[in-house]
């Protein structure tokens, strides 16, 4: 499998953290399509 | 505030750079390609320096919670701000008993870890409640004589007799596979870590020399950890490079000058009490003060002596022991990429972006 899950299984922090990670890299990428069409219709 | 210069900040990179990297044989997957992997890894490293020192000269002299709101507004700021907080305590924890474990291995064997643990963190928390600066003033006396240990051991072992050089050859023997799977993690530890240093830069009395102190301290430190593997590799071979708990502590137990340069182990412990004690404690700090902002707060006191008093506890929760935090740190270390590589990027895209479209919007206000 691509994503081992055996250490988020064995730490849950690592898990909180990665999945916060993967969220607001989400989030951000959002909102700069978001500010980039402002910007580009300006 | 109390501010701290820039050579101040210039040791406190270092010594967070030298601390736990030099003991260790980084990229040692690679076996006797490591050292390709150390440069490798530095180029990234540099690219992600340019970014944590690219988001303060946006915003000068404003903490990292307040470049968040300003960015991001309060409702999507606080979570990641306590998102940071979570990676640098998740950073501290892997420091704080690694350290630790490997004291109790080398220094105090028959005590138990967890008083070893509490009398480290009684330490940590007794300097970070004198403040910043006093962190920064310590790390100045302490620098010249963690790079004094440092290179007196890489010369003790290149005139020891067991110093092979041959041992680095044949350089790509086995392509660059393994070179590259090793990039990654080197990347993640130590160079990723200096995210940390957000949190700090508001505490730089010059501004304008962040990015050069920066560089310049990150560049010594890489050529200090290039020589440590060299030295490394070159005495005790790629096979048991991989294969020892601390690489750099076998190699001081290996110097024997005319029997009389022996024993060097307490360099070792040295070495390795100073680079886990700053590195845990601005990492430390770092939560800390995402915690204190999180709450609207000034003072970070009561978040380092609540957390620091819980932070042993958590710790030995945590891990089930030395082998099980190593574990969990190589495995995890790539998975935090997340965190210390794309989010910075990301939010330094979204600043720019940003500072074009108001700066569009002043342009069209003619009135």
């Amino acid at each position: 499998m691509f994503i081992d899950l055996t250490v988020f299984k064995a730490d849950p922090f690592l898990s909180l953290i990665t999945i916060g990670g993967g969220i607001y890299v989400i989030i951000l990428l959002l909102i700069i399509v978001y500010q980039s069409i402002k910007l580009f219709f300006r | 505030m109390k501010r701290i210069s820039n050579i101040q900040l210039f040791s406190l990179i270092m010594a967070f750079e030298i601390g736990s990297t030099t003991l260790f044989a980084l990229g040692i997957g690679a076996k006797r390609d490591a050292w390709i992997v150390i440069l490798m890894a530095f180029i990234v490293g540099l690219f992600l320096l340019w970014v944590y020192t690219q988001i303060p000269k946006y915003y000068p002299n404003r903490n990292f919670a307040e470049i968040l709101n300003d960015t991001l507004g309060p409702i999507i700021a606080k979570p990641l701000l306590l998102l940071f907080g979570l990676y640098f305590l998740n950073q501290a924890s892997h420091n704080f008993y690694e350290f630790g474990s490997l004291i109790s291995m080398t220094a105090l064997p028959k005590a138990p870890l967890i008083v070893i643990l509490y009398l480290f963190v009684l330490v940590i928390i007794h300097i970070l409640l004198l403040g910043f600066e006093v962190l920064s003033r310590t790390v100045e006396i302490f620098l010249p004589y963690l790079l004094l240990f440092l290179l007196a051991t890489f010369l003790f072992m290149i005139f020891s007799g067991t110093f092979e050089i041959s041992n680095l050859r044949p350089v790509l023997g086995e392509g660059w596979k393994p070179i590259l799977s090793e990039v990654p993690r080197v990347i993640g530890f130590p160079y990723g870590e200096m995210i940390v240093f957000l949190m700090f830069w508001h505490y730089i009395r010059d501004q304008k020399y962040i990015r050069k102190a920066a560089f310049l301290a990150l560049g010594i430190s890489t050529l200090l950890l290039f020589l440590s593997l060299i030295v490394i590799i070159s005495v005790l071979g790629p096979e048991l490079a991989a294969n020892t708990e601390i690489p750099l502590l076998e190699t001081l137990l290996s110097i024997n000058i005319a029997n009389i340069i022996t024993n060097l182990d307490s360099i070792g412990v040295f070495i390795m009490f100073i680079g886990g004690f700053y590195k845990t404690a601005l990492h430390f700090l770092g939560f800390s003060l995402a915690i204190t902002w999180l709450f609207n707060s000034k003072n970070p006191k009561w978040a380092i002596s609540i957390f620091g008093l819980l932070l042993p506890i958590f710790s030995v929760v945590r891990f089930d022991g030395f082998e099980d935090q190593r574990w969990k740190g190589i495995e995890g270390g790539t998975y935090v990429m997340l965190v210390y590589s794309f989010l910075p990027v990301l939010l330094l895209l979204i600043i720019f972006i940003k500072s074009k479209n108001s700066t569009g919007k002043e342009n069209n206000n003619v009135y």
